[in-house]
Parts: structure tokens; sequence; C-alpha cells
């Protein structure tokens, strides 16, 4: 009697809990899913050194606190116009159906937390000087753009860079004409050293035409050139 | 909270601003007391992760001043570098900035872009260039080169703050100037290089792309000359000059076919 009663209870018991333990541990595994998505932007190194020196204990000199957000204002800057890009092409796509909500959904998050983002920094660049945080984000736009001429000249280099490497790649694999040339430029022996039979013919393609050089007018003969260019390439960087 | 900068150092952390949300509120701007009124935007904002970043101060000497002059610098805690890789950690912008604001007085905040810049600094980056010219013109390539790239770093080291379409302009001329003066140097991939610098500035201006595909003319690369022409004649189809180079380069590319 007291079998036939324990069997089912036993079997009603194991049947709950296992459903029990199922569920939570699914639900779980879909709440982390959906909160798991990669931030749209990794982090905010700015922001990190803004807060570490604000609450640095003895206390970091202001105008360094003022340079750290200036800083950290350009850097949101630089996210606005990111996002402004996103914004459009994301839009198009999922219109279209080929972008999932999940990643609208993380776009969606990363437009709010750098909207309180701004607000933020606004409302700390007041606590320094009432009225600076209507100017700040022009100033730190100003900022963004200086950071990208700086950028385009610091890279010169390296474009130059590359161009001679071309060249000599090219010199290896033409043979003879271009290395005459490749030696002019780089390692500047006197003109005396190139072979006069081969330096006009080398310098034939590419000469310059001084009456087309738009500098200024009359710059020079190309006779005036050979010399020079010994010299200039010396101080080429 | 009377002071005028009642700003709480240390801070307490993660971001409650105990000043501003006092009775009455911030006389600020209306978007700040939306701000404090937005308990879902401050709890976005607190929960945004933050890191503790290793810094500390070194005083690091300033060239080219005298008396030596020194200037606070931060850097990373265990290797004293202002940019590391091993602390995950760059303090660069932060010190560049810092060299301007540093000897400023303690109120003191950027001016806004739309404030005159004073003149003596556009007046030094012209008399640079022009010095530069004035080389080009007696032919003295390597002054001629040293003038305008002391032209374009002063155009560069301009206060972040001003108008930074002034910088990139004063910039781009300068660099269009030395393309020109490589290019009479034979010096031809750094005539490229500052050739597509100065296109990477100013697009629509034409003088850019003329002097990228004079550079690629000196390389021999014709082909690519051309499609560079052609790229600046978009933005200016009636310029005389680069239709001019165009009929050049394309005679040039003729005779190459025909060997």
């Amino acid at each position: 009697m007291a079998t036939s009663l324990a069997v089912p209870i036993a079997y009603i018991t194991v049947l709950v809990t296992s459903l029990a333990i199922f569920s939570r541990i699914y639900r779980r595994r879909q709440a982390a899913e959906k909160t798991s998505f990669e931030p749209w932007f990794p982090a905010h190194p700015a922001r990190d050194i803004y807060i570490t020196l604000l609450s640095a204990d003895p206390p970091v000199p202001e105008s360094m606190l003022k340079s750290a957000l200036l800083v950290r204002a350009t850097a949101d800057v630089k996210r606005i116009w990111r996002i402004k890009e996103d914004k459009q092409a994301l839009m198009g796509l999922h219109e279209r159906g080929l972008v999932g909500d999940d990643t609208m959904s993380r776009f969606t998050t990363a437009e709010k937390e750098l909207e309180a983002e701004i607000v933020d920094v606004v409302s700390e660049a007041n606590t320094f000087r009432q009225g600076w945080g209507a100017m700040i984000f022009a100033t730190a736009s100003e900022m963004a753009h200086a950071e990208k001429t700086r950028d385009t000249v610091i890279n010169i280099a390296k474009v130059k860079a590359l161009e001679e490497k071309r060249l000599s790649l090219r010199a290896k694999l033409l043979g003879l004409p271009i290395i005459q040339q490749q030696l002019q430029q780089q390692q500047q022996p006197s003109p005396a050293k190139l072979s006069p039979a081969a330096s006009p013919a080398v310098s034939a393609p590419g000469s310059p035409q001084p009456g087309s050089i738009q500098l200024d007018s009359g710059a020079s003969t190309p006779s005036k050139n050979t010399p020079k260019k010994t010299k200039t390439a010396s101080k080429k960087k | 909270m009377a002071a005028p900068h009642a700003h709480p150092h240390p801070h307490p952390h993660p971001h409650p601003h105990p000043q501003q949300v006092g009775p009455g509120g911030p006389p600020g701007p209306n978007v700040l007391q939306q701000f404090n009124g937005d308990p879902a935007m401050q709890a976005l904002l607190d929960s945004l992760p933050t890191r503790t970043v290793p810094f500390a101060f070194v005083e690091a000497p300033i060239p080219n001043t005298q008396p030596p002059q020194s200037q606070q610098m931060v850097v990373c805690a265990e290797h004293k570098l202002p940019s590391c890789d091993a602390c995950n950690v760059n303090y660069t912008a932060l010190n560049y900035m810092h060299q301007f604001l540093r000897t400023a007085p303690p109120e003191a905040i950027p001016p806004p872009p739309n404030v005159q810049p004073p003149p003596q600094r556009a007046e030094q980056i012209k008399q640079a260039k022009e010095a530069g010219n004035v080389a080009f013109k007696a032919g003295n390539i390597p002054v001629a080169v040293q003038n305008y790239s002391r032209s374009a770093d002063m155009a560069l080291s301009r206060p972040p703050w001003e108008l930074a379409q002034l910088s990139k302009e004063e910039t781009s001329i300068a660099l269009c100037n030395r393309s020109a003066a490589f290019h009479l140097a034979g010096a031809w991939a750094n005539a490229l290089a500052d050739a597509e610098a100065v296109i990477a500035l100013r697009r629509p201006w034409t003088k850019g792309h003329f002097r990228r595909a004079r550079a690629l003319v000196g390389l021999g690369r014709f082909e690519e000359a051309h499609d560079a022409i052609i790229d600046g004649l978009q933005f200016e189809p009636e310029d005389k000059e680069l239709n001019a180079f165009l009929a050049e380069v394309d005679a040039k590319i003729e005779e190459q076919n025909k060997l």
C-alpha cells in the first residue's frame, strides 16, 4: 500500500524538479544572451583617465583636469561622427532585413550611452566654470579636426617610405635606369658620380619642367638643378 | 555651494554629482536640469564600466627653452611612459593638451572657436612661407624645403582650440610648395607623399592634384598621373593648368604605348 503511493510521488517530484532546473538554466542563458552584446564602442579610455584624475588622492592640478576633460570631449566628438556615419548605413541595411534586431538594439544602446556621456561632460565642464559646458563641444570639435590634420602630416613619412620601397622594388625588377634615379634620390652621390651619359636619359621622362612649375615663375633651369639634387636629398626627412 | 568652483576632489567615484542634485538645482542650461531630473540617464551613466588607470607625474624638460623649463607630464605608473602598451594606457593627447593649458590662469578656459586668434602666428607662418618662396626662386632647394617645413610646423602647432580650418589651409599651402620644391630636386617619393597629404587635407583644391600628377610623372607612372588629373578636374573642370598637363600626360602615354 505504502509503495503504491511512494512511486507516483517520487515520479512527480523527479519530473517537477527536472523541469524546474531546465527552465531555470534555459532562462538564465536567454537572459545572458540578451544582455551580453558586445558594446558598440569598446572602451572609453579618455573617460577613464578623467575620472581617475578627478578622484586621485593628492588632487591633480586643475589645468590637467581641464585638459583631460577636453581630451574626453574630443573622443566623444569622434564617437558622434562615427555614430552619425553608422546610423545611415545601419538604417538602410535594417530596412532591407540585412541586419538583425540585436545589432540595432546594440546601436540604440550605444546612442543612448553617448547621449548620457555628452550630458555628463557638459555638466562636468560647468563645474570648472559656469557656462563652459555650452562651449566645450565646439572647442572639442575643432580639436578633433586639428588632430586629423596632424595625423595626415605625420602620415607623410609613412607614405614616403612606402613609395621608396616601391621604387627600389621597381628598380630591382626593371634594371639599371631606375637604379640610377634611385641613387640620385636616396644616397645622393655627388653628381659627378653619375655617368654623364646616363643621367640625362634617366631624368628625361620625369625631369621637372621649369616652365610649368606653378609655385613661382622662372624658378630654375635644369642646369641649375643638378648640383641641388645632392643637397636636398640629405635633408629630405 | 556658493563658490563658483564647487567641484569635489576627491570625486565620489561612479558618478553622482552631489553638488548639483542639491536643492534648487544648478542655474545652468536646461539640458543640465533635464539630466538631473532623469534618473534613467543617471543610472545608465553609472552602469557604464570604468577602469582606474595607473598614472604618475613626472617633471619632463621642455626642449628648446632658455633657461631650461620643465613641465608636468602624466605617465604610466609602472614604466613611466606616456604611452604604454603593457599598462594599456595612452596619455599622449592629455599631455599635448596640457602643454597649452599649463601656463593659463586657473579660472581660464579655452576660448570658443569663433574668437579670432592673435595675428602674430599667421604672420610668422606667412613669413616662413615667403622665405621658402624666395629660396625656391633663387634655386636654393634645401633652404626652401626647410622654410616650408617650418611654416607647416608652425601651422600645426597652433593651439588646438583655434579654428581647425585655418591651420589646415596654412599646412596644405606649405606642403604643396614643399612638394614643388622636392619635385624640382628630383625627390619624387617625397613630392608624392606631400602631394597626397595636401589632397587628404583639401580635396577640392586642384593644386594638390596637380602636384600629385607631376610627382607621378616624375616616377614614370603616367597612367596614375592621368587618373590623378581626372580626380582634380572633378572639382574644377575648367582649370587651365590641369587641362594643359592632362594633354601633356596623354601625349606621354601614347608615346609609351608606341614603343
